[in-house]
């Protein structure tokens, strides 16, 4: 005898549902589904070993401007671990550490890890170095990287490129960007207060905010609220080319952080462009 | 790794045509769209687990609506747990089954089904509106074949007074 419950079949019947829902639920399957990032790596320090750990500090200091951040010293006075911040970059070093099957370069005979120093100014440094004692493989000159620099050994058995690579393209990068505020002592007290914000005076009547990664001017006056600078490498071709292009361009006039002019695009807006000055 | 993304590739290839089928059958089980888009997130959220684990050898979309199948029984042992006089029905009804011959109107028997308890609504629509066969019920609902045959009884059972109670209601 048939079943009369089996009436109550029901094949499936293809539905769709709300287009946001469905719509959320396929963004929120893609998020999971994503590949992890891969391990993107944030700095790699070598670590040195050295025969006398203290003195090699003091030469580093002395001939790279090196900083001492942590020291410690076995209860034989010899230098277990030491780092050293110069500019960008930071190292580490220490005495020689046998259980590892670490040497010395002395011990050695000879060097393995080379270093490359790429500093602003290759010729001051690599003087100094040698004045405190290095040993030139190679006086400066251009290398075939199109940099300038030379290589030396120290009193310690390693080997350093000392050098001055050319510098990065910035055109087109942001350089600078100015603020006009109601109040500038107010604004800015408000803002180190909030965000830790620190100042320097700037060129004309405001601050630069100086501690973060990119700097910007708080500004009193001007006829624009937001005022954005962009890198070239020659003010006179791009004020030329700007005339080029259909827009204005004003004289460029030279401060403390290089060459500046002031610019119009052909509908309107204002912008300016700058060389930035050594350090800028 | 390689066959991880061809599988989870698969699944947003998937997505378009199975949602239809996973929402579909959810929501003419359950009768709510608002469970029913819960249930659906819920499967294709499980389904992403099981790809990311490698263990889904055909990912199909009739293999989805059996995972929606899953969220759904699981709904109602939810609901179930927090309805406790509901408990008192399965009780009820411990009758030998008599044959019964009336003609069940489906349309009706759909609001029927929305009316009963959890374990026997659940045990009705996966034996009847799924056409599974009785172990298959028995595997979805965590019990011996005996204890589901047991439940199909006293679930019919409800079924008839409530249809009834509804026809002469």
């Amino acid at each position: 005898m048939a079943d009369p419950f089996d009436a109550l079949r029901q094949p499936v019947v293809p539905l769709s549902p709300r287009p946001e829902f469905a719509a959320a639920l396929r963004a929120r399957l893609g998020a999971l589904l994503e590949p992890p990032a891969p391990p993107q790596v944030r700095s790699l320090r070598p670590y040195l070993s050295v025969a006398d750990g203290a003195a090699a500090i003091e030469w580093y200091k002395g001939v790279f401007g090196a900083e001492e951040l942590e020291r410690i010293t076995g209860p034989d006075g010899r230098v277990a671990h030491c780092e050293l911040r110069i500019g960008a970059a930071t190292f580490m070093l220490a005495e020689e550490y046998l259980v590892e099957d670490v040497i010395s370069p002395t011990t050695a005979g000879g060097t393995t890890a080379q270093m490359l120093l790429d500093v602003t100014d290759c010729e001051t440094v690599f003087g100094r170095a040698v004045a405190a004692g290095a040993r030139v493989w190679r006086p400066i000159g251009d290398t075939h990287r199109g940099a300038r620099g030379g290589k030396i050994r120290d009193p310690w058995g390693h080997n350093w490129f000392i050098e001055t690579a050319p510098a990065p393209d910035r055109t087109g990068d942001l350089f600078y960007f100015t603020w006009r505020m109601g109040d500038v002592a107010a604004d800015s007290a408000f803002f180190t207060a909030l965000l830790g914000w620190e100042y320097s005076p700037a060129h004309v009547d405001g601050v630069t905010v100086t501690n973060i990664n990119q700097p910007i001017g708080l500004r009193a006056g001007g006829s624009e609220r937001i005022r954005l600078w962009f890198c070239v490498t020659d003010i006179d071709g791009a004020v030329g080319k700007v005339r080029e292009l259909g827009g204005q361009a004003a004289e460029p006039v030279r401060n403390g952080a290089g060459w500046m002019a002031d610019c119009v695009t052909p509908d309107g807006v204002e912008f300016s462009l700058s060389v930035p000055a050594a350090g800028y | 790794m390689a066959e991880e993304a061809r599988h989870s590739e698969t699944l947003l290839d998937l997505y378009d045509r199975a949602m239809p089928q996973v929402y579909g059958y959810l929501v003419s089980r359950c009768g709510s769209a608002p469970v029913a888009e819960d249930l659906t997130a819920e499967t294709f959220l499980a389904a992403v687990s099981a790809v990311k684990d490698g263990g889904v050898p055909n990912l199909t979309a009739a293999w989805l609506v059996g995972v929606a199948r899953h969220k759904l029984v699981d709904y109602w042992r939810r609901v179930a747990r927090e309805d406790r006089k509901l408990a008192l029905l399965d009780h009820a009804g411990d009758e030998i089954e008599d044959p019964w011959d009336a003609h069940i109107d489906a349309t009706r028997a759909r609001d029927v089904l929305a009316g009963l308890g959890p374990h026997h609504r659940a045990a009705l629509t996966l034996r009847y509106l799924d056409g599974l066969p009785v172990p298959e019920v028995a595997g979805h609902l965590d019990r011996t074949v005996h204890a589901t045959e047991a439940l199909l009884v006293r679930a019919r059972s409800a079924f008839r007074v409530a249809y009834g109670e509804e026809r002469d209601g």
